[in-house]
């Protein structure tokens, strides 16, 4: 016993909880996280984090997951990833959202298909939290570049904060031994933006308000824009009224940039419309070929890579806190350091290539060859 | 450009790893944000916050989201705004141009 305790990774804090058990997961190195708000009024694990660590329990066979008496430590030693059939539970503090993201790191590296049902909120006002369709057109595009080519996420029904009733189904076909090794050094020129705009419980009219008020930001720019209108109605529209956007930037290529906004109680549909276009504007001029939100996800990839060194550009922007908390991260379970290398074009001078080598993952199930 | 008036460029590759330097202070040596006789008393004040400030600051944050932050609407609008000054059109808009392919030329730029 005491000779695992040595190879532990210790953390701290509640900075990527979600992030560091994957990490653990996908590497199969035990963690410890200490310290999880331990000065808070509410000290340790929220609802959602606990229901988390159930989901990691479902989707993986052998976890142990130790959680201290006022939840503020955790030592998690994790199985191997299992999948399978399952219907999850999502407390209403977070959107499915929180809980697909993680699944996306994993799903395809298990031995049966992830085939999960989400139940719970499909869209959350906090602006940290991650809708559905933001994973679905930022996220599964992406994955899709690392070799997951068969998952998609099915919105059954959505379910508007406060009360929910969404339920949302991720389904991944694609059993790959590791991901593919990435080199996409091109800076992307976007060639159209799309979108979605949904509402539950209200007027129809809400989303071609807020088409209309994106619309009008997105038209100087001259590409091709084009928002899907998504209007839900009775039993599938959950229980409580909202509306929301998504737009994605697209390039040629298949890249995606992505922002999304939920409107809030009493604004305006157009407010929102209007904010989101611009949001993604100021995503797509600050982004290499991956956003903001797809960066984390494809760092993962490139280091359970093949032993092989991935590369892609990024534009400096991108390089923030959390970037360096996630590659910090990664290095602290994984051993492995990116590298960031100035781009020599001076027409490219905004921009960087981020690499890292694979440790040469390979899963599990897989392994019987 | 921000070599030349004498500050120290730190690697961003050194920086990346250290860690006795919190991100946010990284991300500001590397760009040269920082002023050299501050520089001192921040690896001082570090220290401070590895130790106290840390738990107090983070415990009333959410930090483990994927999504982004953006500037306020009014910023982001001054930005993007194509007709206003020629020191904006120099700073959003034409970047923005840059990265998309018109509509024209869509049709001539197929890959």
């Amino acid at each position: 016993m005491s000779s695992v305790k040595a190879n532990i990774t210790l953390f701290e804090g509640h900075r990527n909880f979600r992030f560091r058990l994957i990490l653990s997961t996908l590497s199969g190195k035990p963690i410890k996280i200490t310290k999880i708000r331990s000065n808070d009024m509410n000290p340790g694990l929220r609802d959602h984090e606990v229901s988390f660590l159930r989901l990691l329990e479902a989707v993986t066979n052998g976890s142990h997951i130790e959680i201290s008496y006022t939840g503020t430590t955790i030592i998690y030693r994790p199985g191997i990833i299992t999948g399978g059939e399952l219907t999850h539970n999502c407390p209403t503090t977070k959107p499915v959202g929180y809980f697909i993201e993680p699944m996306l790191f994993l799903a395809p590296f298990s031995k049966k298909k992830f085939s999960i049902i989400f139940k719970g909120l499909t869209s959350s006002e906090d602006p940290n939290d991650t809708g559905v369709d933001a994973i679905k057109w930022g996220l599964l595009p992406i994955m899709e570049k690392f070799g997951v080519r068969e998952v998609s996420l099915h919105i059954i029904k959505r379910g508007s904060p406060p009360l929910g009733g969404g339920e949302v189904h991720l389904l991944c076909n694609s059993l790959i031994p590791q991901p593919l090794t990435i080199h996409a050094l091109d800076v992307p020129k976007f060639s159209a933006i799309r979108g979605v705009a949904y509402c539950t419980r209200v007027s129809p009219s809400t989303v071609n308000r807020m088409i209309e008020a994106a619309r009008q930001v997105l038209r100087p720019t001259g590409v091709e824009v084009n928002i899907t209108a998504d209007v839900w109605r009775g039993e599938n529209a959950g229980k409580s009224p909202g509306f929301g956007i998504t737009l994605v930037a697209e390039s040629k290529k298949g890249w995606r940039v992505i922002a999304e906004g939920v409107g809030k109680a009493a604004s305006l549909p157009e407010d929102l419309g209007e904010v989101v276009a611009y949001q993604v504007l100021q995503e797509l001029t600050n982004s290499g070929v991956v956003g903001r939100y797809q960066l984390l996800l494809s760092l993962v990839y490139m280091t359970i890579g093949k032993e092989d060194v991935g590369r892609i550009k990024i534009h400096k922007q991108q390089v923030d806190e959390n970037l360096i908390n996630g590659l910090r991260d990664i290095k602290d379970v994984f051993g492995t350091e990116a590298f960031l290398k100035d781009a020599e074009e001076l027409e490219e001078q905004d921009f960087m290539t981020i690499s890292i080598k694979g440790v040469g993952f390979t899963n599990v199930s897989k392994k019987i060859a | 450009l921000r070599g030349s008036n004498g500050r120290k460029r730190w690697d961003i590759n050194k920086l990346l790893y250290m860690p006795n330097v919190s991100p946010l202070d990284a991300i500001k040596r590397w760009k040269g944000e920082e002023d050299d006789d501050e520089e001192e008393e921040d690896i001082e004040q570090d220290d401070d916050d590895f130790f106290q400030k840390k738990d107090v600051q983070e415990s009333s944050e959410d930090l483990d989201t994927l999504r982004p932050k953006y500037p306020s609407l009014e910023e982001l609008k001054a930005r993007f705004s194509s007709e206003d000054s020629d020191e904006e059109y120099e700073s959003g808009y034409k970047i923005l141009k840059s990265r998309l392919l018109t509509a024209p030329k869509m049709n001539d730029d197929e890959e």
